[in-house]
Order: structure tokens, then sequence, then C-alpha cells
């Protein structure tokens, strides 16, 4: 259970409950130790254990799916001016606030690349897409997490596709 | 390469993930652009915001690891664990147990009697197969006063309106019983007479406050079984079950 605490820190933004997160991680745990023999011996555990954790997120959700048009290239950032010299000094709650107003495709994307520090191949393998979906709901994601840090007085300079 | 390839390519370059010819190309695009050099830095920087916060809070797995180990040690053990916690559940538990383990192991050993003097009523009496019959009532006496230790007087198993035609000792599930035939002119009846019974003191206690008599039908047959102060008997015939028991009682009273 060395990875319990990344699994749970995961799930507690992708289900913003703390119960809700904690039953999940137990399932996903309970989940890996029964179907053990069908991990892959020199794979990685924790890309393996994110993977049942994200499959019974899904199911508990039973959400609609939320529809994202991922095309490679559209995410169009290069026109947003930084106005934030720093990300280092934010407060945690408005960092978390941010993801969490995420949609859920680009929260999990960024939540496993930023902060577990997986690569984009190996989310497309946990999630079953392609790796250009990948990059395109990571570029999404820190766009609008950058667009909800910014200081107030200077948000209606970050517009999406805005001209310089 | 152009600045929208660097933004395209920039979650492969900040998670470390391209090839080192795109990685040559990108470096010396954003090496000569200034809006795509402080893009990736900002990028960078944002993660490292992003990582920082949510590392810095705080996540207590204990909880959890306890129920997922609880889980995988099995629910049984969670359960004697809990039920542990309450002597008096286990006790009951137990009593429960050792009551239905009797009363099991008392039903199997009532049919197995029943059936067994069903049997030896026809082969006994109703084919008359055995000859080692007394038919003096001074013989039967005496076999009662040997084979019982506090033996009941010939007249304690006198049956009204029927007349004691022979007597002898027979098994039945590894008891000795006296085995006494009385006719009523139309018809012959079985009555076995047992002293001290496998259930011992316990039932002898039991039954001298509250004589049972039961009866139920084994191969054609009632049989009608009563017991009393340590004192059992047992009737098989073709009469009524209603008849018989009227025939147990009487006997256990009048030997009682």
């Amino acid at each position: 259970m060395v990875h319990a605490e990344s699994l749970l820190r995961v799930a507690r933004r992708m289900t913003r409950n703390h119960h809700a997160a904690e039953d999940a991680v137990q399932e996903a745990l309970l989940s890996a130790w029964r179907c053990f023999h069908q991990f892959e011996a020199g794979t990685n555990c924790k890309a393996w254990l994110f993977k049942i954790l994200i499959n019974l997120l899904d199911k508990s959700h039973r959400r609609p799916t939320l529809v994202i048009v991922d095309l490679p290239g559209t995410a169009v950032l290069e026109n947003i001016s930084p106005a934030r010299s720093s990300y280092q000094d934010l407060a945690r709650s408005d960092v978390i606030a941010a993801i969490e107003s995420l949609q859920d495709e680009q929260r999990i994307v960024l939540l496993l690349a930023a902060v577990e520090g997986f690569t984009c191949k190996e989310i497309g393998m946990m999630l079953g897409v392609p790796i250009g979906t990948v990059m395109s709901r990571l570029s999404r994601g820190r766009f609008e997490v950058r667009r909800a840090l910014q200081p107030k007085s200077s948000t209606h300079n970050v517009t999406k596709g805005a001209t310089a | 390469m152009n600045c929208s390839d660097v933004q395209y390519l920039m979650p492969l370059q900040l998670s470390g993930e391209l090839d080192s010819a795109s990685m040559a190309q990108l470096e010396r695009h954003v090496n000569e652009c200034p809006a795509c050099q402080e893009q990736i830095e900002e990028q960078q920087d944002l993660n490292k915001g992003i990582r920082a916060a949510l590392l810095s809070e705080s996540v207590d797995t204990t909880a959890l690891r306890m129920r997922v180990l609880n889980e995988v040690k099995g629910k049984g053990t969670v359960s004697i664990i809990n039920t542990a916690r309450h002597p008096i559940r286990i006790a009951l538990a137990v009593a429960a147990g050792l009551l239905i383990v009797l009363a099991v192991g008392a039903a199997n050993r009532d049919n197995a009697r029943y059936e067994q003097a069903s049997l030896d009523h026809v082969d006994e009496v109703v084919r008359a197969g055995h000859r080692e019959w007394r038919t003096q009532g001074n013989s039967i006496g005496q076999l009662i006063s040997q084979c019982m230790k506090t033996p009941p007087q010939l007249e304690q198993l006198s049956i009204p309106g029927y007349q004691l035609l022979r007597g002898k000792e027979c098994g039945i599930s590894r008891s000795r019983y006296i085995h006494l035939v009385y006719s009523n002119g139309a018809q012959q009846i079985s009555m076995y007479v047992l002293e001290d019974d496998e259930h011992g003191s316990f039932r002898s206690i039991f039954t001298s406050l509250l004589p049972l008599v039961r009866s139920r039908t084994e191969a054609g047959y009632n049989v009608t079984e009563g017991d009393a102060a340590g004192r059992r008997v047992l009737v098989v015939s073709a009469l009524p079950q209603s008849e018989e028991q009227v025939i147990v009682k009487h006997v256990l009273h009048a030997m009682g």
C-alpha cells in the first residue's frame, strides 16, 4: 500500500468528497489484491493501481460523459500574456479550487502529470486514449488553471485566442 | 518549428518525453523566441506550484489501510473479533450450538430406536421368528429382576384388558430391553422396557419432572415411547397412537 497516499490524494480531488475517495481507493486496493495475478511483472505498479482507481471512479460517477473536443494543436495559448510572475507562492486553497473547477477529463490528466509525475504516454494507457488526446487535455487544463489563478484585475486580459 | 509546434509539444517537453531531435529543434526555436521561452518557464513554474500545493496537503491513510487490511484478512476474522468483545454473545452462541448438536443427535437416536423396535416387533411377534421366549410369569419376573437394577413388579407392567403372553431380553440401539408381548384376544402388542437409558441422569431428572410421551409410525406400525424417572417404555402395535399413549402413560405411572 505504498501508493495509497497518492491514490487517495487524486481520488479526493476527483470526487471532491473524502469519504467517497476513501471508498474508491479501498475498492481499488482490494481489486488489485484480488487481481494481482493480472499484474504484469516489470511494468509500472503505480500506473496499474491508478488505472484500476480511474476505472472505479468512472463507474461510480455514473455521470453523462463530458464531451471535450480534443483537437491537437488547437489549444491556442501562445497569445496569453503571463500576468503572474510566479506560481510558487500560491495559496493551496486557490490551487485546489482551480483544479476542482476543471472538467473531469482535464483534471485527471493534470493531477496525474503535474502531481504524480506520470508521462503523457503512461496517462494515455491508463485512460485508454491516444497520447495526443492527453497532450490536448493537459494544455487545456493548464490553461484553465492558469486563468483561474490570475489576479482578478487582469483576468480580462486572459482570453482564449486573444491577440497580443 | 514555429510557436504553434512548441505549444503542441510543450506537454511532452515538460514531462521529458520529447525525443532528442525534436528537443533540439524546440530549443533552437525557444532560444530565438522570448514569448515561447516565457511560456515554457511559466508552465514549468505552474507545474511546480500545483505540485507543491497538492503535496503539502495532509493525506492520512491510516484508517484506509486498516480497512483494507481487515478486508484482506477476511470478514470472518473481523466478525470473530467483534464477537469476542461480547462474552455474553459467545456464551449464547456456544449454548445454541450445543443445543442444536444435542437435539440433532437425540433425534437421530430416536429415529433409529423407533425403527429397530418396529422391525423387532415384526420379526418376533408378527412373524414369530424368535423361539426363546419365557412364557411363565415367574420366569418373566426373574428375567426382569436380572436385567434391571430396580426391577418393577410384574403387576406394575400389566396392561388393563391385555394378557401378558411371553417375554425375553433383546437389544435395541445398543441397549438391553425387556421385550414383553401382550394380547387382548384380537391382536398382539409389544412393550419394551428399559432402565437407566443412555441419556443418563440428566434425562432422568428432566423426565421425573415432566414425563415425555411421543408417537410415530415406523414400518407400518405405530410406535409410542414414554420416559419417566429414568425408565423408558416403548409400545409397538397396530393400535391407534392415542391408545398406545394411554398404555404407555399407565405403565409409567404404575412403575413411578
